[in-house]
């Protein structure tokens, strides 16, 4: 048998690797008294070890919730159906919470899409795009007549969840070393504030109308806009004050980086 | 300016960066610790704590990056996206030097995130050769190639791994690090003399020397980064000593991390067996 050029070679392993095959026994060579398949294997079962291993840090707490065996299964399932393809080793759990919608095991329990999801983006804000913080001062600075056109920029490392079931509170109580609520839905979607603070991740549940200005200011909304949805949802009277508290709040817990005049 | 062509520096005795010891590290009494190897993926990262607190070691130490991204002897094209944010980090970090291995990690747009062998072929000898020169003028500085453990060698083999390793750093003109106890692990795995790969190395060229643990699998060593440097690899580093001289060492941990003062005393084992081998003079003269 001919050598294999080094591109064939490479291939080849590759897919014993992944796949668990054998099909390049013959290539190898390995010591007297040594078994190829052994030699083999430990790559085989470092691929799998070392990947599960990486979503096992990243979803600590998904981890807990669902306990050792149904996280292995369903990790491995994610990595059979989404291999790596990534340099970087800390995205390979990317797409981890949005398989889990659909991995057949845990698809009719959606509260573990939704921990994960909250637990990848708390991860994700720690090491987000560094930003300046705007302070009330500069909101000081917007001149009366332009507050209405005033937006609102959030930082890069905010990002707005909503979430169908109790994953919040579950999420809570796991990371305090307390026994969590069981899986609940929720009477109506609610969405959580995830963003970093001090080089802290951080994360906050958030009321209907603090999740609307969220959302709409994350889209570019300014002040009158805002005003508007909040006059929908509630007492139109006393809106405008109400989107100055929840603004005031933004820019005590440094979740804006600027104040745009649209 | 730094030139990053030029051969760097004994740099003294290291440690990898684990953010377990950012507090200990930047601590008012700072570790017996001459300076840091970073890994450069955990740093490829746009802000947060993380590039907050290299940036801190960095002001009191210095600092030297090692990737394990970088597939230099894979079949599939370069990883453009990877090396330009590999340059912007060195841009950022000015490490000293850095490294990364001789292996590939994937082809065809997967990457099994290992530390894959090559055979010792002279196809595999200029494929490699070209892409580290490829690598080298994009980065615009000499990098060093660590050699890996490896389970399995290929029949097509040509040469010996040091014979392979020795003439790759001629003809790409790169720098080595030389990871002594992969040396180790290869050597009981393949059952090569350890000092034979030692001994053919050229000395010029080695610019780092890493020491780290291993485990015993099933059928042969792994080399798993989780275990304190054994002495079988101390007893190797001093050979290594004997043939290269004064080179930048250090200890290599990555699970199962101990305090940092553990560490410390790993490394002033080597500290200890370098004074033993080497001449104040040499010692000094290299610093």
């Amino acid at each position: 048998m001919s050598a294999p050029n080094l591109a064939a070679l490479q291939a080849a392993l590759q897919n014993d690797v992944m796949h668990g095959e054998q099909k390049t026994l013959d290539q190898l060579s390995v010591p007297v008294g040594a078994e190829k398949a052994d030699r083999l294997g430990v790559y085989q079962y470092a691929y799998k070890a070392r990947l599960i291993s990486i979503l096992a840090t990243d979803y600590d707490t998904l981890w807990s919730f669902l306990g050792d065996q149904v996280f292995h299964d369903a990790a491995d399932r994610y990595l059979d159906k989404h291999p790596s393809g990534y340099f970087n080793a800390r995205w390979v759990g990317k797409g981890f919470a949005e398989y889990l919608k659909s991995d057949p095991m845990l698809q009719a329990h959606p509260i573990a899409a939704e921990i994960a999801a909250l637990e990848w983006t708390i991860g994700v804000a720690f090491d987000a795009e560094n930003s300046p913080v705007a302070l009330m001062e500069d909101l000081a600075k917007v001149p009366a007549e332009q507050v209405a056109q005033a937006i609102f920029v959030p930082i890069p490392a905010c990002t707005l969840l909503k979430f169908k079931t109790n994953a919040h509170a579950i999420y809570t109580a796991l990371k305090s070393n307390q026994t969590p609520p069981a899986p609940a839905n929720l009477a109506e979607e609610t969405g959580v504030q995830i963003w970093r603070l001090e080089l802290m991740s951080r994360y906050k549940k958030l009321t209907t109308e603090e999740t609307a200005l969220l959302e709409l200011s994350l889209q570019g909304a300014d002040f009158a806009m805002l005003c508007e949805t909040a006059a929908f949802l509630d007492d139109p009277d006393t809106a405008a004050a109400r989107v100055a508290g929840c603004i005031t709040g933004w820019l005590n817990t440094g979740l804006i980086t600027r104040i745009d005049i649209g | 300016m730094t030139d990053t062509y030029a051969k760097p520096p004994f740099l003294g005795f290291g440690l990898g960066l684990r953010a377990q010891h950012y507090a200990e590290i930047l601590a008012d009494n700072p570790p017996n610790v001459d300076w840091f190897e970073v890994l450069s993926e955990n740093y490829m990262i746009k802000g947060g704590k993380p590039l907050h607190m290299l940036d801190r070691v960095r002001e009191q130490f210095p600092v030297v990056m090692h990737g394990v991204s970088m597939s230099i002897a894979s079949t599939s094209p370069l990883n453009m996206d990877y090396l330009a944010q590999l340059k912007s980090l060195a841009d950022h970090v000015q490490p000293r030097w850095l490294s990364d291995h001789l292996c590939w990690t994937g082809v065809h747009g997967k990457n099994l995130h290992d530390l894959m062998p090559v055979p010792y072929t002279e196809e595999a000898l200029n494929h490699i050769a070209g892409r580290i020169s490829q690598v080298q003028d994009f980065l615009g500085r000499r990098i060093a190639i660590e050699n890996v453990s490896s389970y399995i060698e290929f029949k097509e083999s040509e040469m010996t791994e040091w014979e392979f390793v020795a003439e790759l750093a001629n003809r790409a003109d790169c720098w080595l690090l030389l990871d002594v106890n992969n040396v180790f692990v290869s050597g009981q795995n393949h059952r090569f003399s350890e000092t034979a790969f030692i001994e053919a190395i050229p000395v010029e060229r080695v610019v780092q020397f890493h020491l780290a643990g291993h485990s015993e699998g099933k059928s042969c060593l792994i080399d798993t980064h989780d275990q304190p440097v054994c002495d079988e690899v101390f007893d190797l580093y001093e050979k290594a000593l004997r043939h290269f001289g004064p080179v930048s060492t250090m200890i290599e941990r990555d699970d199962n991390i101990p305090p940092l003062a553990e560490l410390e005393a790993e490394l002033d084992r080597a500290r200890n067996i370098a004074k033993g081998v080497l001449s104040p003079e040499q010692l000094r003269r290299a610093a």
